[in-house]
């Protein structure tokens, strides 16, 4: 009877301690895939503010809910550029952080940046800020699970 | 689950390249990136820059099979300026010693076509009441021959990058007018200098 009960003792804490070791796995390789960051503020009194983190590895899983349908039809938009997509993410990685584009007028600032392995862009306007900031294989993962559904060229 | 598995080891890929991609860049020859800066000086004051690698542009464009864009060359039809064939006289001056081909003189306009020091200049002023346009290009001639390097009509600005990617820091392109100046340029610098 001990015996049993040690057995079943063992089978609990053999379960718990991979559920846990999967968690923390799972933590570890969304932390180490980095953040998809949104920070959105309206300057008018009152306006929004908003700040969105989300670990980057959750976004190919989000994509799973697009329904089939649907994401056919992104794929067939998006498709012939696909691979220059994945090209334009592989090679930013390897280039030195620059300021890649940017637009100044009396009325708006917009930069667009790599720095590190994560592109940035931001707007700075009358009205409003706004920061978007992502891994640069964030587009090679979005790549990869658009290109199955995409038309052949 | 059975497209959740690609995209786990697409996680591991690209996590992995994450963590390799510091030191290959360690190895990496200096770049050459190419400039661009649009200033708009009319009413709404504007300025653009843009910085690219030309790497980035020699990988990207093979990439791209869209409509005239195919693998880094543009279908154009016979490349024709007001019925002039662009790519005949090109060749046709490709091995000529250095000369002016063309020049144009009026009261609005000038325009000089030259091959000078393995360049080949193209310089156009005009005049319209009390504005002033000045456009001027500059491109080495190896640039103009591998951008006609392909079929008769197809200009191949894959070959042309590769050939910019050797050439040494220079203005290509500059235009100056009343409201706008606009200067194109390659050099190993990442940013712009104010």
């Amino acid at each position: 009877m001990l015996r049993l009960v040690r057995a079943i003792a063992a089978l609990v804490v053999g379960a718990v301690v991979l559920a846990a070791g999967t968690v923390v796995l799972a933590a570890a390789v969304a932390y180490s895939a980095g953040t998809v960051t949104v920070r959105v503020h309206e300057k008018k009194p009152g306006g929004t503010n908003l700040f969105i983190p989300v670990p980057a590895a959750l976004v190919p899983v989000g994509l799973k809910f697009i329904p089939e349908r649907k994401l056919q039809r992104i794929s067939e938009k998006v498709g012939p550029w696909l691979p220059a997509i994945r090209a334009l993410a592989e090679e930013l990685a390897r280039i030195p952080d620059a300021t890649l584009v940017e637009v100044k007028s009396r009325r708006e600032h917009v930069r667009v940046v790599k720095r590190g392995l994560k592109l940035i862009i931001d707007v700075e306007s009358e009205d409003e800020s706004i920061h978007v900031s992502f891994p640069l294989y964030l587009l090679s993962w979005v790549a990869m699970e658009l290109e199955p559904a995409a038309p052949s060229p | 689950m059975k497209r959740a598995l690609p995209a786990f080891l697409a996680l591991l890929l690209a996590a992995s390249t994450a963590l390799a991609s510091p030191l290959a860049a360690q190895a990496q020859p200096a770049q050459r990136w190419l400039h661009v800066r649009v200033e708009d000086t009319g009413n709404d004051t504007q300025t653009v820059r843009i910085s690219v690698p030309l790497t980035l542009a020699e990988k990207i464009l093979p990439a791209i099979h869209k409509d005239k864009l195919q693998g880094g060359k543009i279908k154009m039809g016979h490349i024709r300026i007001e019925g002039v064939d662009v790519r005949a006289i090109l060749e046709a001056v490709r091995d000529l010693d250095d000369a002016v081909f063309v020049t144009v003189e009026s009261d609005r306009e000038n325009v000089r076509v030259a091959k000078e020091g393995g360049y080949l200049i193209v310089k156009v002023r005009e005049q319209r009441d009390d504005r002033e346009s000045r456009v001027e290009v500059r491109v080495p001639f190896s640039v103009v021959e591998a951008l006609l390097s392909g079929e008769d009509d197809e200009l191949d600005l894959l070959a042309a990058i590769r050939v910019l990617k050797e050439m040494g820091d220079g203005v290509l392109v500059t235009v100056n007018d009343d409201h706008s100046r606009v200067r194109v340029w390659i050099d190993d610098q990442s940013t712009q200098a104010e």
